[in-house]
């Protein structure tokens, strides 16, 4: 456990959202983005036993070398180095879909004539946690779901989303691989509005007159 | 809790004179009995059928082994008399396996027709060619002590990376290593591929056969002698067999992924 005095967000889990927010701030939110956050937490998670609700995961932390006990990684990022490790929790980023709320999208005109429009962005991320047993898998699965789930609120908050939530736990799958993989996934949603304006030069043509 | 009678803590026991040097007597535990370790094998022989005061040891006990083999030749006629047991000590009790003949489940002319089957197969497997591959096999332990990291709901291991029972949930994980050339057959490509659900993996099947015995079976270790790699073994097919006894066994094997805990088995 972390010396609660060292810093105001010191606790159970110190995670550090501020490059995130400069990310944020200068590209908008992205996919990708999602992506490399949830690994970051989920390293961050897993990086120390002390966060562990289960016991028998002690030990089990993730290490920044090829030795590391654990792979956390995103579905798709070619690691030959690693290639086939065990166990392992993927990100795998799920579809985005794109809502336009109002018509035309557009949200409001303020005075000074600036057309202001919103998206409303939806979209999913599946986590994959994969072992080559049953109990391992339901035991790491369950840990990361859960520390997910305890900080669903404060994700949603410090990174501007409106929607963070874990949407349900899939039942373990078996997968083969160079053994027999026990395989469980989670989903997890989250959404958010994409807001810009346009502040048009001139204004639009209503009559022309032919000479 | 499953109780055994005397007998039934074996599934089978075989007995084969496949190779030079004397017979063999392997055995198979039953995958239930769960006594705690270490297992002192003992190999015994009756000169006359089993009879009680007949039976004496042979050669050392062996501990925590798959087959102990019988340097002495003891049939010299046409009627077989020599039968053989094995005697398994545990910390809490004696075991003897059932009667096991030395022509074990094979009539006489099977035996002379799978000897000739296994002789060939290890003229290609025990000569230096090409694809002949030396190693080491070591058999998954099903029965022994529990280890600390199983669930205590399913009985499976919770930690497949601990290094006390090597992933198998059972302590010591693996038998003693024992000499076993694979003749390598087919290496299917290898290509370090993306898949959706995966990450990246680097699937790698090797397909090869083993002569005669110890039995194979999945999830079994090979280990190559000059390369250390380790292959779980993936399927089994006994392409030629004679009374259930496997006389040809052709088997896919699979690399494990370097830093899995495998490799930390000690082979010696």
């Amino acid at each position: 456990m972390a010396d609660e005095s060292s810093s105001p967000e010191s606790g159970w889990l110190d995670f550090d959202f501020s490059e995130d927010l400069i990310n944020i701030c200068n590209n908008g939110n992205r996919r990708l983005l999602i992506t490399g956050l949830l690994r970051k937490f989920l390293i961050t998670y897993f990086s120390d036993d002390d966060h562990f609700e289960a016991t028998a995961l002690a030990g089990r932390v993730w290490r920044d070398d090829p030795s590391s006990p654990l792979l956390i990684e995103s579905a798709l990022t070619w690691t030959p180095k690693i290639a086939g490790k065990r166990p392992a929790i993927l990100i795998k980023a799920g579809e985005l879909k794109l809502e336009t709320p109002t018509i035309g999208g557009m949200q409001q005109v303020t005075a000074a004539g600036t057309a202001e429009f919103m998206k409303m962005v939806t979209g999913n991320h599946l986590i994959l946690v994969i072992t080559p047993t049953e109990p391992e898998t339901e035991a790491l699965a369950a840990e990361a779901y859960r520390a997910i789930v305890q900080c669903e609120a404060l994700l949603r908050r410090n990174l501007n989303l409106l929607r963070v939530r874990v949407t349900g736990v899939s039942a373990p799958q078996l997968s083969e691989e160079y053994n027999q993989m026990v395989v469980v996934g989670f989903g997890l949603e989250y959404g958010w509005s994409d807001n810009w304006s346009i502040e048009y030069d001139t204004e639009v043509l209503t009559t022309i007159t032919l000479l | 809790m499953t109780t055994f009678n005397k007998t039934e803590v074996f599934k089978r026991v075989l007995v084969d004179y496949f190779q030079a040097g004397g017979g063999r007597v392997s055995w198979e535990l039953d995958p239930h009995f769960m006594d705690p370790g270490p297992y002192i094998f003992t190999l015994q022989v009756s000169t006359n059928h089993g009879e009680p005061g007949t039976w004496a040891a042979v050669g050392d006990p062996v501990e925590d082994g798959v087959y102990v083999i019988d340097p002495v030749q003891r049939q010299y006629t046409i009627r077989t008399r020599v039968v053989y047991r094995i005697e398994l000590t545990t910390p809490s009790y004696v075991y003897y396996s059932p009667i096991a003949q030395v022509y074990g489940l094979l009539t006489e002319r099977q035996w002379l027709l799978a000897r000739a089957i296994v002789r060939k197969l290890l003229l290609q497997v025990t000569r230096p060619t090409l694809n002949t591959l030396p190693g080491k096999l070591l058999k998954r332990k099903l029965n022994g002590t529990a280890c600390s990291c199983i669930d205590e709901y399913t009985g499976a291991t919770l930690n497949t990376s601990h290094i006390t029972c090597y992933g198998t949930g059972i302590v010591g994980g693996y038998w003693q290593a024992v000499d076993t050339n694979l003749l390598d057959t087919a290496i299917d490509g290898s290509h370090v591929k993306v898949e959706n659900n995966k990450g990246t993996i680097d699937e790698q099947v090797l397909k090869g056969k083993f002569a005669g015995l110890p039995m194979l079976e999945t999830r079994d270790i090979w280990v190559s002698d000059s390369s250390d790699i380790r292959y779980f073994i993936h399927s089994i097919k006994h392409v030629s067999e004679m009374n259930q006894v496997p006389i040809v066994t052709e088997v896919e094997l699979r690399p494990i992924p370097a830093g899995d805990v495998i490799y930390s088995f000690p082979l010696t």
